[in-house]
């Protein structure tokens, strides 16, 4: 493993503090195999990454190569096949049932591409929900989500259903929601991939805001080319393998070639 | 300022938390909810359908019963009124009826027993009893064998004689797989107590046959149908004074079916009159030698009939001196008693359908409710896999995602179990109507009907929440992506 090429060293757009920058996931060969009738998928071929805290990564690839099965092994969502997953420097297999909970409540926040919102719920009930999970007092509750809609803008609609609302609101309760715990980590799962391109801009400027604002780590795996302006660093998969790691200043350059590529 | 992860245990949702959940997620999924309590419903209604049917037609079959008894109480009394009862159903009575009893009373009363004897009879009368009805429950080779031919209280009294215990000992040994009712030192007191159990026994006899004598008596060389005529008066005070046990509810359903026996046999006679005949087939419309004693009962079904047969009864000379006043009543009377006798014999053909056939058709009920409710509820499980998959991403533990759903069964449980338990009970009750008329409430069975209720409302709780429990545990268990992907 070149850990030089996988993993150049990191200098943030933003003048951060070198000092305080740690590794908060890092993965040692992780391997992920789907078994389906006797046809084994191999879908993660040993992934070796670190990830820093208050970093903006993209991992991007083309569909199938192994983006999402990333995303879940590192959100501590699916079980590797083997390797491992040190969130923090915890391994993440030897969690009991309950501390994964605890890790998934408060830790980690989760966007999905198709939002996931529960359907039953009004847009402050899906915020505060995680917030029940962790033991908030209902009142309490409340107005910190109120808090987190104001700061994606969705204040005024806390009453709405899912249905309600249109997908890039859908996708800014479910930002709002991922926030409730103030977690360490954002982990977002081509959260643009079905908005139009205005509406994903506004997404990813609130991820962007998040970052800068809130210190949170972000992992985004993506499609979106509009990512690289925002990103520290980029990761690229290919075949369940890193094919690339740069910081964004080194790809700038490539941008043209890269769209082409896709 | 990035923050360090440290990772704690997850707090477990309080019930209460949950509880509200569940019944936000319910009142938003109100359509979806309710087709699983409709199933719920139906299942419940099935079983307890057929639950409050039997037990409306046991509390009938039991009515019955007591009716049929009760229309049997002449025969009963002129048989007790005219002969003494056995030396053995003497022995019965003292061995089964509880030592309070009013026949006990009487029984003692009619043999002048004091407080000693009472007890001494009541002691022995059991294991008599007993050994009686086991020796008479063999075959009749080993009764042989036994006690030679002796039958009833005889039997004992053979075996007083210390040979004859000796070869019954003797005989009995090689018998495998019996055992005798009673004890070799029961047995022993028993035979020592024998002759003055005999005595007591005799006493009891002769009391009642003394108290015959009295009643007799007081007939004054009437007929004793005569006297029971008037049981309810000073008939059955000569009763009571004889020492019978003559309640005054039995003396006054007694007269009344002897003055409606009477009654009988007065229509009986009126169709020996040919003009009465000839005015009945006009009123019936047939021919007067089709006309029998059910054509007048027909015609007393109404108050207007019974008038008009009372107006022709009155044109016979030879029998119109024997219309009393309530004759009138008494036609009405043993009209509706027909009805009701024939509806009983239904009734009583219905037993039959009780029994084993009600348990097996409640297991059956309880088959499909088992069926239908656990597939409800694993349908309702399986749809939801995504939102307990976005709850464990969320941070729910295992057990609050199960207790989620069990709740949620349980609710839909009681809801399903109420109005399923109660739309079974009045379509059982309304069956029952349908067939059976007033009958059906005679008799109700509130209490056992109230407990089925309760019953069937607590199958559907524990059915509801015994099937959720399963496909929950194992959506639960799953990664959030594994449950998610089984979508």
């Amino acid at each position: 493993m070149n850990s030089d090429k996988h993993n150049p060293p990191l200098t943030p757009s933003d003048a951060r503090d070198k000092q305080n920058l740690r590794v908060i996931i890092r993965t040692v060969r992780l391997e992920k195999k789907y078994v389906i009738k006797d046809i084994v998928t191999v879908a993660l071929k040993g992934i070796d990454v670190e990830i820093f805290t208050g970093e903006f990564i993209s991992v991007m690839g083309p569909s199938g190569s192994g983006k999402s099965t990333f995303f879940n092994m590192v959100g501590g969502l699916d079980q590797p096949s083997s390797g491992r997953v040190f969130i923090d420097e915890v391994d993440v297999a030897q969690l009991t049932a309950v501390e994964l909970a605890f890790l998934r409540c408060r830790k980690i926040g989760y966007i999905f591409q198709s939002y996931n919102l529960v359907q039953y719920m009004t847009a402050l009930e899906n915020v505060t929900i995680p917030m029940t999970f962790a033991g908030l007092h209902a009142d309490e509750a409340r107005d910190k989500g109120m808090r987190i809609l104001d700061i994606v803008g969705l204040k005024e609609r806390w009453f709405h259903r899912p249905i309600e609302m249109s997908g890039g609101q859908q996708q800014r309760v479910a930002i709002a929601r991922a926030m409730a715990n103030d977690p360490s980590v954002l982990l977002c799962d081509e959260p643009t991939a079905n908005l139009d391109l205005n509406t994903g801009k506004e997404i990813l400027e609130i991820l962007q805001r998040l970052n800068k604002e809130k210190h949170v780590t972000v992992i985004c795996a993506t499609h979106d080319h509009r990512m690289l302006n925002i990103c520290d660093r980029l990761m690229w998969i290919r075949d369940g393998e890193v094919e690339r790691i740069a910081r964004r200043d080194e790809v700038n350059i490539e941008v043209g070639s890269i769209g082409g590529e896709e | 300022m990035p923050k360090a992860i440290n990772i704690m245990d997850q707090p477990r949702l309080g019930l209460a938390k949950t509880f509200n959940l569940t019944v936000n997620g319910i009142r938003y999924r109100v359509f979806r909810s309710a087709v699983t309590v409709v199933v719920i419903t139906v299942a419940i209604a099935f079983m307890m359908n057929i639950v409050a049917e039997n037990l409306i037609k046991s509390a009938m079959v039991d009515h019955a019963k007591a009716r049929l008894e009760k229309i049997r109480i002449e025969a009963f009394w002129t048989s007790r009124l005219m002969t003494p009862e056995s030396s053995r159903a003497i022995l019965m009575k003292w061995a089964s009826a509880p030592d309070d009893s009013p026949e006990i009373a009487e029984s003692a009363r009619f043999g002048k027993f004091n407080d000693k004897e009472t007890v001494f009879l009541l002691e022995h009368a059991p294991s008599a009893e007993g050994l009686i009805a086991f020796v008479e429950s063999l075959d009749y080779g080993r009764q042989r064998l036994l006690v030679r031919r002796n039958s009833g209280l005889d039997i004992i009294s053979h075996l007083s004689d210390p040979e004859n215990m000796e070869r019954f000992k003797r005989n009995f040994e090689p018998m495998r797989g019996l055992r005798l009712p009673v004890t070799d030192e029961n047995l022993n007191s028993l035979i020592s107590a024998w002759p003055r159990v005999l005595e007591l026994i005799s006493r009891v006899r002769n009391g009642h046959a003394d108290a015959i004598v009295a009643v007799k008596r007081d007939l004054k060389g009437a007929r004793l149908f005569e006297g029971l005529r008037h049981a309810d008066g000073a008939f059955g005070e000569a009763v009571r004074n004889a020492g019978f046990e003559f309640s005054s509810d039995t003396a006054s359903e007694l007269a009344r079916n002897a003055r409606a026996t009477a009654t009988i046999e007065l229509v009986d006679q009126t169709l020996d009159n040919q003009s009465f005949r000839r005015a009945v087939a006009v009123r019936r419309d047939l021919l007067p030698q089709e006309i029998t004693s059910g054509d007048v009962w027909t015609i007393c079904q109404t108050e207007a009939g019974a008038a008009w047969v009372i107006e022709q009864l009155r044109q016979i000379e030879s029998l119109s001196w024997r219309i009393e006043p309530d004759t009138a009543a008494m036609l009405r009377f043993i009209s509706d008693r027909n009805t009701e006798e024939r509806r009983l014999a239904n009734v009583e053909k219905m037993e039959m359908e009780v029994g084993e056939r009600m348990w097996w058709l409640i297991l059956l009920s309880m088959i499909v409710c088992v069926v239908g409710i656990s597939n409800a509820m694993l349908m309702s499980v399986t749809e939801r896999y995504r939102e307990i998959a976005t709850f464990k991403c969320l941070g729910a533990l295992d057990s609050s995602i199960m207790l989620i759903f069990v709740i949620e069964a349980s609710l839909l449980g009681l809801v399903g179990g109420i109005v399923g338990s109660i739309a079974g009970s009045v379509l059982g009750l309304g069956g029952m109507i349908l067939r059976f008329g007033a009958l059906a409430f005679t008799n109700f069975p509130l209490d056992q009907m109230l407990l089925g209720l309760l019953f069937s409302i607590f199958v559907g709780v524990f059915l509801a929440a015994a099937a959720a429990i399963f496909p929950s545990f194992k959506a639960a268990r799953l990664a959030p992506m594994e449950a998610m992907r089984i979508e």
